[in-house]
């Protein structure tokens, strides 16, 4: 596993140092302009989801995925450690991220909007972007990532031609918000973070098994 | 007893518009297998199958005793690589590729590293995609070696290399398997390539085995047979795996000598087939004879 992490790093060293400056700057220039820092959180998930994936699409890129294959390792290793280094990187940015907005003189957020729930909220972010789009890229390779935007371009146009049923999501969101902070009244803080957390564990197992399905399948 | 430092029994695989059927051959410790074929016979699908790039229908692959699926990543690192067309990071330095790759193998040997880096005359501090095709194919094979690989399996890596290099990786080749414990698989349809090295030949045509023998047992029992109309429409005719016609007369390719001599006793020349006038004859055979 360690030996797979290195190579990563290794290998990709020219775009983490590249990621490691443009995406902390990037969140702080556009996070110091936002003022929810659940927004914030939704935003920064995203770019730092997508910062992580890209670094294993430029694999498909060159055509590298067969020479790392053959390399002593099992896919399923291979695959954990894509999924270690991926959250090192999410959170890494989403860390540097933030000090840069907490940096930035006039900032709109600012501690109060990394208080821990808000960073249980971004992480809970993260692990749907990035669960979501790891089974897609490890698929379809950096046109999952598309694949990705069409969905949520799809689900969009399907909301706009059963507007109809918009009066009943919007119901149903407000059910899902006051359901959670019922669950939040009667867990406690740390209970309903403790359930948080094992939602994102869970969630991250469920997309890695997916995952695995998919890249034991594939063929290079 | 010699072990066998690869075993495929009855492999499979199935693309759209393609089938490797049935492919079984092994080659034995201390021996050089030259798997040869036209474009589009399956070597790279075979050469995919040992290392599990590919997934297959059916059937075995052992190396050195082991299951290459159940026992993926020991028999990986027995194994050392080299792509035809090596598909590496492109940005990244020799010498990190390198300092990726070591770590992975417990017999790495730093010191035989640098020996080819110099003997290869590779730049470690340029970057993958500023390297020749050549400089690209040194690179991978000193990364192969360095590992002190009990397989080395190549895959066509003598496509598009100069013949002074060419000859080197042959030479190089030789050398392995003066260890003869270890054991070359290469895959080429460069029929010269194999003469000088190869000790077991496999020949693969449209994802079937023609045959997979020692070298010296293919130049005993395959020919050429050359004589007038009577080899198309003789009795014999079955005796051929591939017939065409040229300005001179008809030529035939047998892997029955005796049997041709004695349907022939007179009139028909025989001649030592070359494993180039195999596959010619078996390719064009399969649509003509």
């Amino acid at each position: 596993m360690r030996e797979l992490i290195i190579k990563d790093l290794l290998l990709h060293k020219k775009y983490l140092l590249v990621l490691g400056v443009i995406c902390p700057l990037y969140l702080g220039f556009f996070g110091a302009r936002l003022d929810r820092p659940v927004t914030f959180a939704a935003f920064g998930g995203f770019v730092c989801a997508i910062g992580a994936l890209m670094l294993f699409t430029r694999e498909d890129k060159f055509k590298s995925v067969g020479f790392g294959l053959s390399l002593p390792a099992t896919r399923r290793e291979v695959l954990v450690s894509r999924y270690l280094l991926s959250w090192a990187l999410m959170v890494l940015c989403y860390v540097l991220g933030a000090a840069v907005v907490l940096a930035v003189p006039g900032s709109k957020l600012g501690a109060a909007g990394f208080r821990p729930g808000t960073v249980l909220a971004a992480l809970a972010l993260m692990t749907l972007y990035f669960g979501g789009l790891m089974p897609l890229t490890v698929r379809f390779g950096p046109a999952g990532i598309i694949v990705f935007v069409v969905i949520l371009q799809v689900l969009g146009i399907a909301a706009l031609s059963f507007r109809f049923l918009i009066k009943d999501a919007r119901a149903f969101a407000a059910a899902v918000k006051a359901g959670l902070i019922a669950t939040q009244g009667a867990l406690g803080p740390s209970g309903f973070s403790a359930v948080l957390v094992a939602a994102i564990v869970l969630l991250n197992l469920a997309s890695f098994g997916i995952s695995l399905r998919l890249f034991e399948r594939k063929e290079y | 007893m010699t072990e066998n430092a690869l075993e495929i029994r009855g492999l499979s695989k199935e693309y759209k518009g393609f089938r490797l059927k049935d492919v079984s051959f092994t080659v034995p410790s201390g021996t050089i297998m030259g798997l040869v074929g036209a474009n589009g016979a399956g070597k790279t699908t075979v050469i995919k199958l040992i290392l599990n790039l590919v997934r297959r229908k059916a059937g075995e692959i052992r190396v050195f005793g082991m299951d290459n699926l159940a026992e993926e990543k020991a028999v990986k690192t027995r194994i050392g690589f080299v792509h035809e067309t090596p598909g590496l990071i492109e940005d990244a330095k020799l010498r990190d590729i390198k300092a990726a790759v070591a770590p992975f193998y417990p017999k790495w040997d730093e010191a035989v590293f640098a020996r080819l880096a110099g003997e290869f005359g590779l730049p470690l501090e340029k970057r993958f995609k500023k390297l020749s095709h050549g400089t690209k194919m040194k690179f991978g094979l000193a990364l192969a070696l360095a590992h002190d690989a009990d397989l080395l399996v190549l895959d066509e890596p003598t496509s598009g290399l100069d013949p002074v290099f060419r000859r080197e990786l042959l030479e190089r080749l030789s050398d392995v398997i003066q260890d003869e414990r270890k054991a070359v698989l290469f895959s080429t349809h460069i029929t010269t390539d194999l003469e000088p090295t190869t000790d077991h030949i496999t020949l693969l045509s449209r994802g079937e085995v023609v045959f997979s023998l020692p070298k010296d047992e293919i130049r005993e029992t395959w020919a050429v047979v050359k004589g007038g109309p009577e080899l198309r429409n003789g009795a014999g005719r079955a005796l051929f795996r591939g017939v065409r016609e040229s300005a001179f007369g008809v030529e035939a390719l047998t892997s029955d000598i005796p049997g041709v001599r004695a349907a022939f006793p007179s009139g028909v020349i025989v001649e030592r087939a070359s494993i180039e006038d195999i596959m010619v004859f078996i390719d064009q055979g399969a649509c003509h004879a």
